[in-house]
């Protein structure tokens, strides 16, 4: 039974928590984004074009439900692209989470059926990008 | 050779609760889309040099292959399971809940819960025969991977979001709910014998070795109050409460069952005996068999 306790906790807390970063994450005006991010999301992938393309391409192919994420990881200091299935498989420990978009069926069946890529695609232009650079900030304090 | 998709086994608007527009795009989509995935994924395999790929490939590619396969496999099933006509649950499919649940109320309680305890998500409930044991099982599984190693489910609950989000929205439970109005049971039961069938062909024994053996008649209750005859030397005992009653056999015998005419009642009791410990096999053809090959039987007391 602690294993099946452990196991609820790590699901529900995680939904929580990832559910709670993905509101606050949306509500902007897309586009991209400004000041040390937008340098630092450039240093890592290339260009921002890049990490928009790579984000986009593991958020649609995440298996079942679950999660595409864009972290830091204050231990190598690197900005990583994460799939994550269900809320809590598939991370590296450490990684906080900066922007997350939510692939579990309910975030988008009602609207796009089956058609993960088009509702990824229309994410990308309500995201609040002040908000993903102000986890930035405090994930590197 | 590519996998190619079923056709849906019933009318797509035909179902009481769940839309025309949901049946379709669950089948196309969902269904559809992992038949022509596991083409994609097999024709990667086809190409893959195995002693010099990475290992991230191999593995990569060999869990997706796992996946699409189970996805095309578990969608044919639970579209295969349900129907416009609904059939009521025979006697036969009834006695192999009862026998491996307690009762049909319990088996339908459980299987609901475990399928309203995954909404929200994704996964299947599944019916599953369980050779081993002779039994039927209530599994749970979170996404298409999960399996009973040598099971074989014959009903299928699919809890993936898409099986219900365009009609019930978050309301899983409303889903569960509509899917076990909607059950056809006489193809899940034409499944469930199948499998027995399957498991437990070598334990079948002919007249000659019945007629040393222990004999135990396991005709199903309604059956057994019907009949006049039964076979010498015989006794009744109820094959849904195998549990109760596997102890009081001699074990210096060996023990052979028979039921009406050596199908899955016979057969899967003879297996949750040997579960048991019994040295048990059934009778092929049961005691009509024994009757058409001139066989004696005697007046069964009243």
């Amino acid at each position: 039974m602690v294993k099946y306790y452990e196991k609820e906790l790590s699901y529900q807390l995680s939904s929580h928590i990832l559910h709670s970063i993905y509101w606050t994450n949306l509500g902007g005006k897309g586009g991209e984004p400004k000041g040390e991010l937008a340098g630092a999301l450039t240093s890592a992938f290339g260009s921002f074009a890049k990490l928009k393309a790579q984000l986009a391409a593991a958020t649609t192919a995440v298996e079942a439900s679950g999660w595409g994420i864009l972290g830091y990881h204050p231990m190598t200091k690197k900005l990583m692209v994460l799939q994550c299935e269900n809320h809590q498989k598939l991370t590296a420990w450490g990684m906080t989470p900066l922007l997350v978009l939510d692939v579990f069926e309910h975030a988008y069946y009602l609207k796009y059926q089956n058609r993960r890529g088009e509702y990824v695609n229309a994410l990308f232009n309500i995201i609040n990008w002040d908000n993903v650079a102000d986890r930035f900030d405090a994930a590197r304090a | 050779m590519d996998a190619r998709p079923n056709d849906l086994p019933f009318e797509a608007g035909s179902l009481k609760g769940l839309s025309e527009k949901l049946i379709r795009s669950h089948h196309q989509n969902n269904y559809g889309g992992a038949v022509k995935r596991l083409n994609a994924i097999r024709a990667k395999v086809h190409e893959l040099s195995f002693p010099s790929a990475p290992v991230c490939e191999i593995n990569g590619l060999k869990r997706e292959e796992l996946i699409a396969t189970n996805s095309m496999l578990l969608h044919e099933l639970y579209f295969d399971c349900l129907g416009a006509v609904v059939e009521p649950m025979t006697p036969a499919m009834t006695l192999a809940l009862h026998a491996s649940f307690g009762s049909v109320e319990r088996w339908r309680e459980e299987f609901v819960a475990m399928g309203k305890a995954l909404g929200g998500g994704s996964g299947w409930v599944l019916l599953v025969f369980q050779p081993r044991e002779g039994t039927l099982v209530n599994q749970w599984a979170a996404d298409h991977t999960h399996a009973i190693a040598g099971g074989v489910p014959v009903l299928a609950l699919d809890m993936y979001e898409h099986s219900y989000h365009m009609d019930f929205g978050a309301a899983a439970g409303q889903y569960v709910d509509a899917f076990m109005e909607n059950i056809h049971w006489s193809r899940v039961y034409e499944r469930y014998q199948a499998a027995v069938e399957a498991a437990s062909e070598p334990l079948g024994v002919g007249h000659d070795e019945a007629a040393s053996a222990q004999l135990v008649d396991v005709r199903r209750l309604g059956m057994y109050e019907q009949a006049d005859a039964v076979i010498p030397g015989s006794r009744w005992l109820d094959p849904s409460q195998v549990a109760s009653w596997s102890g009081s056999l001699r074990p210096d015998q060996p023990v052979v069952v028979y039921c009406v005419y050596g199908h899955e009642v016979g057969r899967s009791t003879a297996m949750r005996l040997r579960a048991a410990g019994v040295n048990a096999k059934f009778l092929r053809g049961g005691i009509d068999g024994w009757k058409a090959a001139g066989r004696p039987l005697e007046a069964k007391k009243a």
